[in-house]
């Protein structure tokens, strides 16, 4: 598999790269800007470029054959895939841009493949290892693109490697002709890379806009499940009601103009990133490593269907329904809850001094 | 010109009518909804642990009640047995819910910050300020 020989060797260069940072630091400053050093590049979010590079070497050492999770690297390293990006746009190096590109070099090699439809150069790709690739395409065109843009288009070799990514996106956009799937990546792309950007950006008030593309990106996957009134409901109440909220609460709060404090202290932070990360990957493994029982295929409807397909139905009058009748105690149980949480929330934040209740957020109401 | 264009739309439209219309293999199912979702979790999760602005933390916060809610109705959809709207109606719960939270919280950030003049975390450490 010249692919995944590829890939791991991408992964052992990226592991090399860090390593012989840290030890040049080391070297040079002593242990204490290597960990300097270290602790800066995990903040900016280079823990996550190391899962996909250890991925790939978990899936090349064969563990996976082992253990019986046959797509388990792939979906790491999708994982990995997804928060490059945002890496990439902070660190704004071009070692960075430069491995966004190696990992575009799979794509035109699978493409060049597509296109000459044979096995000439000795690579099998399965439909999911594709779109793999295809998004590979998609987030280094969009890298690139977005870098192009941030340096202005100086330098033509960068403007080229734009362009031939793009193209190489465009074309694999068209070759993948299920829209639901490429709706469904775009869509995880987005969501997960905003929840990247709110945990990687320092000022208060791109988190809240990033937090706004984010739940954007949930109100599309509920359209993708054919829950119309739901994502529609999401964006009435998540992003008009709450993120306004967000915003208000940021105003009232906190000068926006000073970047937030540098995280927490390092003796909390490691124990904590551990936490997060071992969460994640245990969630990751049991959602996609366990087999649940499923509607049969042709049961489940479909965003563009062909003949003999299901499409998704209206939900609004039978949501409407259930809620007076299946759902009547928790429906009236959540309206006192909100009418509480009003009183509560405007009786909290009436300042100190009488009059002062600049601050009370009482627009909750319009969520029930 | 015009023809060829005419052309390219028509062979286009061939290519995406005798596509393969359901692949098992390649259609998005139940364990790509789970997976998203548990991702954002965890990315909600390094949030709260990280940050110490009240504010950030309650972002973090939305993000693991959307990707609960993602769950649900990714489970009715797909899941045997299920009625579609049962977790669709779980998932309103939860907007509603997490509305009230956030009107709740964010007045309760307001009233920390009117005492110590701060929302951080690491300052709120009394109880009566």
């Amino acid at each position: 598999m010249i692919l995944h020989d590829l890939l791991a060797l991408i992964a052992a260069l990226l592991l090399l790269y860090l390593g012989t940072r840290l030890v040049r630091a080391a070297r040079d400053e002593g242990p204490a800007a290597a960990l300097d050093l270290f602790k800066h590049a995990m903040r900016q979010g280079l823990w996550l470029a190391i899962i996909p590079a250890l991925a790939e070497l978990y899936h090349y050492l064969g563990l996976e054959t082992r253990l019986g999770l046959e797509d388990g690297a792939l979906r790491l390293l999708m994982i990995g895939v997804f928060v490059m990006l945002p890496v990439v746009l902070i660190k704004r190096t071009a070692s960075w841009v430069a491995f966004e590109v190696i990992l575009a070099a799979p794509v035109v090699v699978g493409l060049l493949r597509e296109a000459l439809s044979s096995d000439a150069f000795g690579i099998v790709l399965s439909d999911s290892r594709y779109l793999a690739l295809v998004v590979f395409a998609i987030i280094a065109a969009s890298t690139l693109v977005i870098r192009g843009a941030i340096t202005g288009w100086g330098r033509t070799g960068l403007g080229v490697l734009a362009g031939l990514a793009v193209a190489g996106a465009a074309v694999s956009l068209f070759m993948v002709t299920d829209f639901e799937v490429v709706c469904f990546w775009l869509t995880a792309f987005i969501a997960i890379g905003a929840g990247v950007a709110i945990l990687v950006s320092d000022r208060i008030v791109h988190m809240a806009f990033w937090l706004l593309a984010s739940l954007a990106a949930f109100a599309s996957f509920y359209l993708l499940l054919g829950a119309d009134f739901l994502g529609f409901t999401q964006v009435l109440v998540y992003i008009g009601g709450i993120l306004i909220l967000f915003l208000f609460g940021v105003m009232l709060t906190q000068r926006v103009d000073v970047p937030l404090k540098a995280a927490i202290s390092w003796r909390v932070l490691i124990p904590g990133v551990i936490i997060g990360v071992l969460t994640t990957g245990l969630l990751v493994f049991l959602a996609g490593g366990n087999s649940w029982s499923q509607k049969p295929i042709e049961s489940i409807t479909r965003l563009s269907p062909n003949a003999g397909e299901l499409a998704a139905k209206p939900t609004a009058f039978a949501l409407g329904e259930s809620f007076m009748s299946t759902y009547i105690l928790p429906f009236e149980v959540v309206s006192v809850l909100l009418l509480v949480a009003m009183i509560g929330a405007t009786y909290i934040a009436r300042g100190k001094s009488e009059g002062d209740s600049a601050g009370a957020p009482d627009g909750e109401g319009g969520a029930a | 010109m015009m023809g060829s264009l005419a052309y390219g739309l028509d062979s286009l439209g061939g290519l995406l009518a005798q596509s393969p219309a359901v692949d098992a293999g390649n259609a998005i199912g139940l364990e790509h909804y789970l997976v998203v979702s548990a991702i954002v979790f965890g990315l909600g999760l390094l949030i709260i642990i990280t940050r110490r602005s009240t504010i950030a933390v309650l972002m973090g916060i939305e993000l693991l009640l959307n990707a609960a809610g993602l769950n649900f109705v990714a489970f009715a959809k797909y899941s045997a047995g299920a009625e579609a709207l049962d977790g669709q109606v779980v998932t309103l719960f939860i907007i509603v819910i997490a509305a009230a939270e956030a009107a709740l919280a964010l007045a309760i950030a307001l009233n920390i910050f009117n005492s110590i003049n701060s929302v951080e975390l690491d300052d709120a450490h009394s109880l009566k300020g």
